[in-house]
């Protein structure tokens, strides 16, 4: 019998019942209460998905397993390969960017890729580029060095005062801050300050003392030593400068008139000796304190 | 000659996977414009298969979510016709692993209003009333009885979709909506009994 019902009722739900059935369920009491409950449930229903349901599916998804899994992965892909080659590009460049420092006291010589020979001074610097070296030789200096160059091509020296392009062979460069000092020891040199430019041949010098005022020297000494540097009717300030930043002190004066001309040479590694050399030649007397050395008349 | 004899070789076989490949890649649920067809169609009735379940809204769209997440993991391996009962089974199996069982209470809208020359203020009050109490019925039936019921009445579904959900017999189903049925009945008279 509640087989029979169950049948009656799943047949009613599914609208299968003949019109003389559904008569004979009038008035029956269970159907009446299935009615009212099947009348009340039919007018219900629960929200609607929001729109924004199925982005924020797509947000909780697994990245890994998205549809553009391919893009990304290529974009991936492409974006690293950006990176390495940007890096490979830097670090190149980085490494054909060579730098070559002297401490203080310390003398060196470099080899350029074309033979060209530098002796570098104390506390000076040189940068080049070495991958580039064969089309482009092409110096920046800060400091004092000494060239002797193998001819070919334009071979230039940048400071800051100016730079120098040489013609043939062997010159020094004393540069610190804007003065510099550029002695040709043979061949010729051409010096570019400003919109000046000047030619220097064998035991002719130039010194720029600042932006508009250089003078040019002769010298006699035209054997360069390593470990000293040779200065020819120099401004004491000029010599003060080198020394300054050869043996990275600092010069103070009292009393000193420092456009007195200098005509000597001191040495690049012993301080001391440097001090005693000029002070005697310029008849000064000078107090050392630590890194701070002050001149003053005798 | 023998070199190109053996690069036919390889290249037939070749060729011909690939269209194996297209061939189900274009029926399976791995294309985005079908997946989006897929969460239009049954998004909203497994989002409230899991209402029935859990008693709330945000959690059974994350229950959904969830399931939906499992379709496309899995989408090579489901074609879009199987797509909504992979997706029911799945869902079913999801709250199936869930240990607690909190009690629900579930809460509908009404999609009609009450016409206008029924406004009697005690009619709507009985009204409102009664659907209080058969809330209240539903969410005391046993869980896959309600399942079925409100699977039924409410997202329209025959009694074989449920089956199929439920991964029983028709008979099982039938058997349970009316049993679902009677339980209301008996505790809407209860409650009436108890008043008067």
């Amino acid at each position: 019998m509640n087989d029979n019902r169950e049948d009656i009722f799943i047949r009613w739900l599914n609208n299968e019942l003949t019109e003389g059935e559904l008569r004979e369920l009038d008035g029956d009491a269970e159907f009446e209460a299935f009615k009212k409950i099947n009348a009340e449930v039919e007018t219900w229903k629960l929200p609607a998905l929001e729109s924004e349901s199925y982005e924020r599916l797509q947000a909780k998804k697994d990245p890994g397993h998205s549809a553009k899994w391919y893009q990304t992965t290529y974009l991936k892909i492409a974006a690293s390969l950006v990176f390495v080659a940007t890096l490979a590009i830097y670090l190149v460049n980085l490494r054909s960017t060579v730098r070559i420092e002297t401490a203080t006291g310390e003398t060196r010589v470099v080899m350029l890729p074309d033979s060209t020979k530098i002796t570098l001074a104390p506390s000076s610097f040189i940068t080049y580029n070495n991958r580039k070296w064969v089309q482009n030789r092409q110096v920046e200096l800060e400091g004092s060095a000494y060239f002797d160059v193998v001819s070919g091509g334009n071979f230039e020296v940048a400071f800051e005062a100016g730079t120098v392009n040489v013609l043939g062979t062997e010159f020094e460069i004393k540069s610190f801050g804007n003065q510099a000092m550029i002695s040709c020891y043979d061949g010729e040199v051409s010096v570019n300050h400003g919109q000046n430019t000047m030619n220097l041949v064998r035991g002719k010098g130039l010194r720029i003392d600042n932006e508009d005022s250089f003078e040019q020297f002769q010298f006699e000494n035209l054997t360069w030593q390593i470990g000293y540097s040779k200065f020819q009717s120099s401004p004491l300030a000029f010599v003060f400068s080198s020394i300054e930043s050869t043996f990275n002190v600092t010069i103070e004066t009292e009393a000193v008139d420092e456009n007195r001309k200098f005509t000597g040479t001191h040495s690049t590694t012993d301080l001391d000796e440097a001090l005693q050399v000029v002070s005697q030649v310029m008849n000064l007397k000078f107090a050392k304190d630590r890194d701070h050395i002050i001149f003053s008349p005798n | 000659m023998n070199r190109y004899h053996n690069a036919q070789e390889t290249a037939t076989p070749r060729e011909s996977d690939r269209e194996i490949r297209e061939m189900t890649e274009d029926r399976t649920v791995c294309n985005e414009m079908y997946y989006r067809q897929i969460y239009d169609t049954h998004g909203e009735a497994l989002r409230n298969f899991m209402y029935y379940r859990c008693g709330d809204l945000e959690k059974a769209e994350d229950l959904a979510h969830e399931a939906f997440i499992r379709l496309w993991n899995n989408c090579v391996k489901v074609l879009v016709e199987k797509a909504k009962s992979y997706l029911f089974t799945t869902a079913h199996r999801l709250f199936l692993n869930q240990v607690e069982h909190e009690k629900v209470v579930l809460q509908f809208e009404k999609t009609v209003t009450t016409q206008l020359n029924q406004q009697d203020p005690e009619f709507l009050m009985e009204e409102k009333e009664f659907k209080k109490q058969l809330e209240a019925a539903i969410s005391n039936l046993p869980e896959s009885q309600r399942e079925v019921f409100l699977l039924h009445k409410i997202d329209k579904m025959s009694f074989q979709e449920i089956a199929d959900i439920q991964e029983v017999s028709l008979s099982a189903v039938h058997k349970k909506m009316y049993k679902a049925m009677s339980k209301l009945r008996d505790s809407l008279e209860a409650l009436r009994d108890n008043k008067i």
